[in-house]
């Protein structure tokens, strides 16, 4: 059994179903990150994990304990989860330091004083420890509810949303620190975000998270790369969608062109497919290559430009390119595919494997 | 897994390892419904009830000129106060003026005058027997014939809209000050001019709270007795009052009660209407609007009419008073009103402390047991504050003396025979009436300081492993001690200031500083009165000069 064990929960409020038989599991010390559209039911999930929402069925388990079994469970403030909350909920009567102090009890004053001051020192709030609240910026009062949570030295984190009220600077460079301060003390952590940028900034394993369900739980290399399926694929990161033909050989054939041994040889009929490919993935090439294609609109970016493509049949392809030199709109280019670029899907959206 | 099977049985069951607060808030909240709807049950009923003839004589003979009494004096007062307070409100509000920022808080002043001091320094000033009509006849013995007696209809309603003029300022200056800059100015690029903007723009817009500052003037009126029993003005508190203390028939009084419940409900839910509005047009958009520099003949008429206002409905009154304490006060002094005071704070303390109590408790149980259940419990528990004190003081009667009834019964099962009523007329039940009638105020209070703490700050404590108590004493009390303290004093100066609830259920001996009003103007007494009309009004001013603070404080 894994350190955090979530395993087929179900839970209905009223008529709908925000949990459809979830199950994930997370390693000792490692990040977990589950990532969805709002409303899918990730901080339902998240505060039944807490135990503020008890789950129709299926069983949770933290460090070999359970939770939650059988329809019973433990109340939230025997678990030991520590939790940083969307809106932080710091209390305003209470200093920094004091509400830092909040949870530690059954510890000697030496060892909270220690504790305290080596949370304020890792999380740069050194200095702020005896003002109040509303006497910070909203990055501070996101790491005093860091620290917070973390006094207590909780069995696991639990972080919900808690970049979302900040500004999107402050965000990226947040959340890596944020990272470092968790993995510092080893902490397990499960955090519930729509940000996949803040998602591979934080995560060892990423849970997409869809209407109820997770529909794959990965590292992230994984979740791009090998997407299990077309919503997955979709979801993370940008990409083009165009169809194809997958014969009983394992070729698939599309207007990319001839691409060989993609699936395991199956004899039966042909087969209609999606082809999944990454922007990154198609280069503009010399003439030559296999397909080509009319350049409908190019944006720069920076460390290169985003460049949309119409190919002959009328399917789009959208292209990260790299060269300095310009493209004109309008003009047609040859277009050059990495075959590992490439996912394939059946039209029912499930993956077909190499 | 079927989902749906499993669905339920763990919300039940997660109470085996959980303590779920889920019926201890709601037997409380219960509770203190029956308490306080008890009696507006009783009365209610009692509009069915064998009166022996007396209710057909009061139907006979009074009941065409109470209610006809009732809505003249509503009307009238409305339409004055509504003349105030809204002038007042959209001059300070909006417009720039010599001396606008003094009378900005100077005109809420009044609010710490109660009805019936305001009434019975106006009658004692302007009676024919009073200070001015007396110079009049020495030195203008032309003009004296033309003073309009003060005892008159028009009388009553212009000093009841003196005390209640600054709800309507207070609510309708705050719905004006609300409209933003952006809103004025895109009018003005809309081609409005500044009388086309105040009636097209700024009056709509600040309707639902000079709506809402109406409603209060109408609630206070139709409950008011002190006021209209100087006057001799019959309504139908003073009607009740009477059908009791004179006809002794607590039917009677029950069943003229009624007909004010019916009329107090019908306020009520005016005013939810017009809370809900309120809420609606409450648009900022970030600065406040610039105030229009009057010049000329229009800044100096702003300041003498608002000046005037201030001075009839503060100034003087305070001056009178004063000088009446000047003149009473060493035959006064000696005359026992050390027990008028005491009772006077042992009463409104006692009181406060229920019901800061009951408040605190009914908010705590809506915090831990929400729903539609709750919500209408505590609806029905905060109906007090709208019900006049003397169809309250009916009805508390009507449910103790039902109480001995029904404990002199079971007592006498076993054979014991009781000397007197067990509740009825005992000092224990004036507390519990004044907890029915002010609840909604200490309520207010506290579940609005409660609200800030957010949900997330109780789960974020209990997953620091703190318990319901422990958060309690750590999390929320220290929050909402302000709330507290607020709503205790708010409460307090209520209850020393009640009057018909008092004079109803008080037992013998338990004289107030109201009650010795009351008794000292129905007997023509003015100097006499004002000695504890100072010390209401010195009370009353604290709760006011809190709420102006409180204005700067947001002005700022
Ligand atoms: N206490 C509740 N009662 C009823 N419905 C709820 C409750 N909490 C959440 N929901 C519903 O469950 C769904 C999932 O909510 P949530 O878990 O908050 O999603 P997310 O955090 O992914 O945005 C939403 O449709 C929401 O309206
Ligand atoms: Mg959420």
């Amino acid at each position: 059994m894994s350190y955090l064990d979530v395993e087929a929960i179900t839970k209905h409020f009223g008529a709908t179903c925000v949990a459809r038989g979830v199950g994930f599991s997370l390693e000792k010390g490692d990040i977990g990150v589950l990532l969805g559209p709002s409303g899918c039911g990730k901080t339902t999930l998240l505060r039944m994990i807490a135990g503020f929402e008890s789950p129709d069925g299926g069983a949770i388990h933290l460090d070999g304990r359970a939770l939650w079994r059988e329809g019973r469970g433990l109340a939230a403030e025997a678990r030991h989860i520590g939790m940083v909350f969307q809106d932080y909920a710091l209390f305003p009567h209470l200093t920094v330091w004091e509400n830092i102090a909040f949870g530690m009890s059954g510890v000697s004053r030496k060892e909270m004083k220690a504790t305290i001051t080596e949370l304020l020192l890792v999380t740069g709030l050194k200095g702020v420890e005896k003002r109040y609240p509303h006497e910070i910026s909203g990055g501070q009062q996101q790491r005093v509810a860091l620290a917070r949570a973390i006094a207590p030295k909780p069995r696991c984190l639990l972080m919900d949303e808690p970049f979302s009220n900040l500004d999107v600077t402050l965000r990226e460079s947040l959340s890596a620190e944020v990272r470092d301060i968790i993995k510092r003390f080893g902490i397990t952590a499960l955090m519930v975000t729509h940000n996949q940028h803040e998602a591979f900034a934080m995560a060892d394993r990423i849970g997409v998270m869809m209407a109820g369900d997770i529909l794959q739980w990965d590292t992230p290399e994984g979740l791009y790369h090998a997407p299990e399926n077309l919503d997955v694929a979709r979801f993370i990161g940008e990409g083009s969608l165009i169809a194809g033909t997958l014969t009983p050989d394992g070729d698939v054939d599309c207007s990319l062109g001839l691409f060989t041994g993609m699936a395991e040889a199956e004899p039966g009929e042909a087969k209609r497919v999606h082809v999944f490919v990454r922007p990154e993935a198609v280069r503009v090439a010399p003439s030559h290559a296999p397909a080509r294609a009319r350049l409908e609109a190019s944006c720069f970016r920076g460390p290169g430009r985003s460049c949309l493509f119409r190919l002959p049949g009328g399917e789009g392809v959208k292209v990260a390119s790299h060269d300095r030199c310009g493209l004109t709109e309008g003009s047609s280019y040859g277009l050059c595919v990495a075959e590992e670029g490439l996912s394939l899907f059946l039209e029912a959206g499930g993956r077909v494997s190499r | 897994m079927n989902a749906c099977d499993a669905h339920g049985r763990g919300a039940r069951s997660i109470g085996l390892f959980q303590r779920v607060p889920v019926s201890g808030g709601l037997v409380l909240a219960l509770g203190v419904a029956v308490v306080v709807g008890l009696p507006i049950f009783l009365v209610m009923t009692s509009l069915f009830a064998d009166t022996h003839g007396i209710w057909d004589h009061l139907r006979e003979n009074l009941l065409a000129g109470l209610l006809a009494n009732t809505a003249v004096l509503s009307l009238g007062v409305l339409g004055l106060t509504a003349f105030f307070g809204v002038s007042a409100a959209y001059l300070t509000a909006l417009c720039e003026f010599p001396g606008r920022r003094f009378f900005s808080w100077a005109l809420l002043l009044p609010l710490a005058i109660p009805t019936y001091v305001m009434a019975f320094v106006y009658t004692g000033l302007l009676d024919f027997s009073g200070p001015v009509a007396t110079f009049l006849r020495q030195h203008l013995p032309a003009a004296a014939p033309f003073m309009p007696p003060i005892r008159s209809t028009g009388g009553v309603i212009l000093v009841l809209s003196l005390a209640l003029y600054p709800y309507v300022f207070l609510l309708s200056a705050g719905g004006f000050a609300s409209q933003g800059e952006r809103i004025l100015e895109a009018s003005r690029s809309l081609g409005l001019s500044q009388r086309h903007l105040f009636f097209r723009v700024l009056l709509p817009m600040a309707r639902p709270f000079i709506f809402g500052g109406l409603i209060l003037v109408l609630m206070e009126t139709l409950a008011d007795f002190g006021a209209v029993a100087v006057f001799n003005f019959d309504t139908f508190t003073t009607a009740i009052y009477k059908a009791w203390f004179g006809f002794f028939s607590i039917d009677a009084a029950s069943q003229l009660a009624s007909l004010l419940v019916v009329m107090a409900l019908m306020v009520l839910t005016a005013e939810g209407w017009s809370r809900r509005r309120m809420r609606y047009f409450k648009g900022r958009d970030g600065r406040s609007a610039i105030r229009v520099r009057l010049t000329g003949h229009c800044a100096l008429g702003a300041t003498l009419f608002l000046g005037g206002l201030f001075a009839v409905a503060f100034a003087i009154p305070m001056i009178q008073l004063i000088a009446w304490v000047v003149e009473a006060w060493r035959e006064e002094l000696h005359m026992g009103y050390g027990a008028l005071f005491s009772h006077s704070l042992l009463l409104a303390g006692g009181g406060a402390l229920l019901t800061l109590m009951v408040a605190l408790a009914l908010a705590f149980a809506g915090r831990t047991s929400p729903g539609w259940l709750m919500a209408s419990l505590s609806r029905l528990s905060l109906l007090g504050y709208a019900l006049p004190g003397t169809v309250l003081a009916v009805g508390m009667v009507r449910v103790l003396s039902g109480f001995d009834h029904m404990a002199a019964g079971f007592l006498g099962v076993f054979g014991v025979a009781l000397s007197g009523p067990l509740l009825q007329g005992t000092v224990w039940v004036m507390p519990v009436a004044y907890m029915v009638r002010f609840l909604s105020v200490g309520f207010n209070a506290i579940s609005s300081s409660l609200g800030r703490v957010s949900p997330s700050m109780d789960e974020a404590a209990r997953t620091m492993g703190v318990g319901k108590w422990a958060l309690m004493r750590r999390v929320h009390l220290p929050l909402i001690r302000r709330g507290m303290i607020t709503g205790s004093i708010l409460v307090f100066i209520d209850i020393m200031k009640e009057m018909p609830l008092t004079l109803m259920t008080r037992p013998f001996g338990w004289d107030t500083l109201a009650v010795k009003i009351f008794e000292l103007t129905s007997e023509g007494e003015w100097e006499r009165a004002a000695i504890p009309a100072v010390a209401l009004v010195a009370a009353g001013l604290i709760p006011v000069v809190l709420l102006v603070w409180q204005k700067e404080k947001v002005n700022r």
